[in-house]
């Protein structure tokens, strides 16, 4: 049975994932879908939601809508809304009723953009991907209707695309990364999209940067099309341990011939007696075992879409059911995972708790590590149970 | 690229029309395309010498996954035109409007505009527009016309009638727009006065007026549209005629300029 789960919940899902990706960007994002469920993108999946006002909505579609088709009580809605709260775009997403439904998002981003002037796009999302997806399509929308093309000047300088608390929690990986990139000779062009004070003034000038630092999956369609625009190149991975040197002649390199690098997992799908295990987001798995020291080889599992990898249409990446993940675990002399994969794990098999708030939520989102500010033996050290 | 939808009432010529256009279209040297969107998947029959292409939902009640490429789900016809039917569900069950939906995502997913890059798209869509599903066809990046099929009997006009009324209310949404009417005689009484006065009545043009003809009912006996079976009939220089002067047909213009783009990439269509 294919995604099947009896004591694994899932990951955020398509919807959550726009909504976080638009957050701070100073728009407003409706999600098609029943009353109550706001609390869902806004609450549980969104630690912001109670410091940062953010203009994320839920249409409340109901079952006289379904049946009637009436789109109009929609638009309406959110043409008065907008037009109270004069939101720099609007993005409007979809849960699965209206998914099945049929609704055209299109057709009614068109008549809300028409009747507000204000940009107005849908994003396709159907409430049963991961937030993986939904954030890459917000983005990669954001990038297409407001990116322009700016000069560049300067010392070398990068973006850091593919922030969000659902990878990260709020952590300050941000300024981390930002320090990073700094000690390595580039500016901080702009980030996408989480610690942008300046909103989508930092999208507008995305062209400016010389090479874009793309850290999770969600970022990489944005990254692929500010390439095909712009020329920008890319580079795939997190600045963790020993492979930040790897990941900063990249950037380098990208920077001197304009050549992208996706992030390759060769090496790291095959099973290995003993080895450690990570499981995660696909380009936050492979740089943490690309990272880690010692001779115990790495293998990563990733129960989502595998975006940003060289080997993504490797058919042992991506979504699969909870018997999966636990085989991949049932050799491992170390499992390195959000604490809630402990439920599958084999007793007495040595666990390293990563929590991934996409996947937990906010259960440990306390103890999200920066890992990039860390000294990984150290940190193993540390957390390891003795 | 023209991308041409054609309605009208159940039974009233739809998919003789749509066929007989494609193989005009495709005798004309045009790359063509023809979806049929029925449960019943009897669109391009008479292009695939009554040997149907599979439809994409009976594929997809036979298999537990989407199917990997375009050949599975379409069949080369009459003049090299590539015929799709969407087909349905068992009738009295399911949704047939959401199989046309589903049909359609899965055509862009599988990017059959690109691959294919066709002159000419015919969408031969199921009677009166009675839910979203099957007004998809005539949703912004799909058709760009409609021709709506009528005969001057009471209840096709009426059906024609309701087709105008649904269509304008989607003017704001930057759907389809109507290009005109297309007459197949019934031989009832004051049967071209009824069409005149539907024309004046709702200003659409009419476009062509088909005659009642045995030789139509001919070649599709024989699994033929009149271009391939009787290509020098009168009826088959109508046809042609036609088809001609629909490649004249200007594009849609858009609400908003270049939405279209932004559905393609926001991933509504490929």
């Amino acid at each position: 049975m294919r995604n099947a789960a009896a004591f694994l919940p899932s990951y955020a899902s398509d919807t959550s994932g726009v909504a976080s990706a638009l957050y701070e960007l100073g728009g407003m994002t409706v999600v098609h879908d029943a009353s109550g469920c706001n609390s869902t993108y806004s609450t549980f999946d969104e630690p912001r939601w109670y410091d940062h006002p953010s203009f994320v909505f839920i249409s409340g579609l109901t079952e006289m809508d379904a049946i009637f088709g009436q789109d109009e009580r929609v638009i309406e809605d959110i043409v008065l809304a907008a037009k109270r709260l004069k939101p720099l775009f609007i993005s409007i997403c979809t849960s699965p009723m209206p998914v099945l439904l049929g609704s055209d998002i299109p057709a009614i981003a068109t008549i809300i953009e028409t009747r507000t002037g204000i940009p107005t796009f849908a994003i396709r999302t159907n409430g049963m991907n991961s937030y993986l997806a939904g954030a890459s399509r917000a983005w990669e929308a954001i990038v297409r209707r407001f990116a322009e093309k700016e000069e560049k000047h300067g010392k070398p300088s990068a973006n850091i695309l593919g922030l969000t608390p659902l990878d990260f929690g709020m952590t300050g990986v941000g300024h981390s990364i930002g320090a990073w990139l700094e000690h390595e000779g580039f500016s901080v062009n702009a980030t996408l999209a989480m610690g942008n004070n300046d909103s989508l003034s930092s999208v507008r000038a995305l062209s400016k940067a010389h090479v874009n630092l793309v850290v999770s999956g969600c970022a990489m369609a944005s990254a692929e099309l500010l390439q095909e625009r712009f020329g920008i190149p890319y580079v795939v991975g997190l600045p963790v341990g020993a492979f930040s040197e790897t990941l900063s002649k990249a950037l380098k390199r990208a920077v001197r011939h304009c050549e992208s690098s996706p992030l390759s997992v060769d090496g790291l799908l095959e099973e290995k007696e003993d080895g450690t295990v990570i499981i995660g987001e696909g380009v936050f798995a492979a740089s943490l075992a690309k990272a880690l020291p010692g001779t115990s080889p790495a293998s990563i599992h990733v129960p989502l879409e595998p975006l940003g990898l060289l080997n993504a249409s490797d058919e042992r990446l991506g979504l699969e059911d909870e018997t999966k993940t636990e085989k991949a675990m049932a050799h491992a002399g170390l499992v390195i995972a959000d604490p809630l994969y402990k439920r599958v794990a084999k007793r007495g098999t040595p666990f390293l708790s990563l929590p991934h708030p996409a996947f937990s939520g906010r259960m440990y989102a306390r103890h999200v590590p920066v890992l990039t500010d860390k000294d990984l033996n150290a940190w193993i050290r540390e957390a390891l149970p003795c | 690229m023209l991308k041409l939808a054609v309605y009208g009432k159940g039974g009233i010529g739809k998919s003789t029309m749509t066929s007989n256009l494609s193989a005009a279209f495709a005798l004309l040297g045009k790359k063509v395309i023809q979806i049929g969107c029925d449960p019943k998947a009897d669109s391009t029959m008479t292009l695939l010498s009554g040997t149907p292409v599979t439809s994409v939902m009976d594929y997809l009640r036979g298999h537990d996954a989407l199917p990997e490429d375009l050949s599975i789900i379409t069949k080369r016809g009459f003049g090299h035109v590539l015929c799709i039917e969407t087909g349905g569900p068992t009738p009295g069950i399911g949704c047939a409007g959401r199989g046309i939906i589903t049909t359609f995502q899965l055509l862009n997913d599988l990017s059959l505009f690109d691959e294919e890059k066709p002159d000419v798209v015919l969408y031969d869509v199921l009677g009166d527009v009675v839910c979203g599903g099957f007004a998809a066809p005539i949703r912004e990046g799909y058709a760009e016309h409609i021709l709506i099929v009528t005969s001057g009997e009471k209840m096709a006009l009426y059906a024609a009638r309701n087709i105008v009324s649904a269509v304008s209310q989607f003017e704001d949404r930057s759907y389809a727009s109507i290009a005109g009417i297309l007459f197949n005689a019934r031989n009832v009484p004051n049967e071209r006065e009824k069409i005149k006065a539907f024309s004046t009545e709702t200003g659409l043009p009419v476009l062509a007026e088909i005659p009642r003809s045995d030789v139509i009912n001919t070649c599709e006996d024989r699994g033929m549209t009149v271009l391939e079976g009787a290509p020098d009939s009168a009826v088959a220089t109508l046809f042609t005629d036609l088809a001609a002067r629909l490649l004249t047909l200007p594009p849609k213009e858009r609400l908003r300029k270049g939405p279209a783009e932004h559905r393609f990439q926001e991933g509504f269509l490929q």
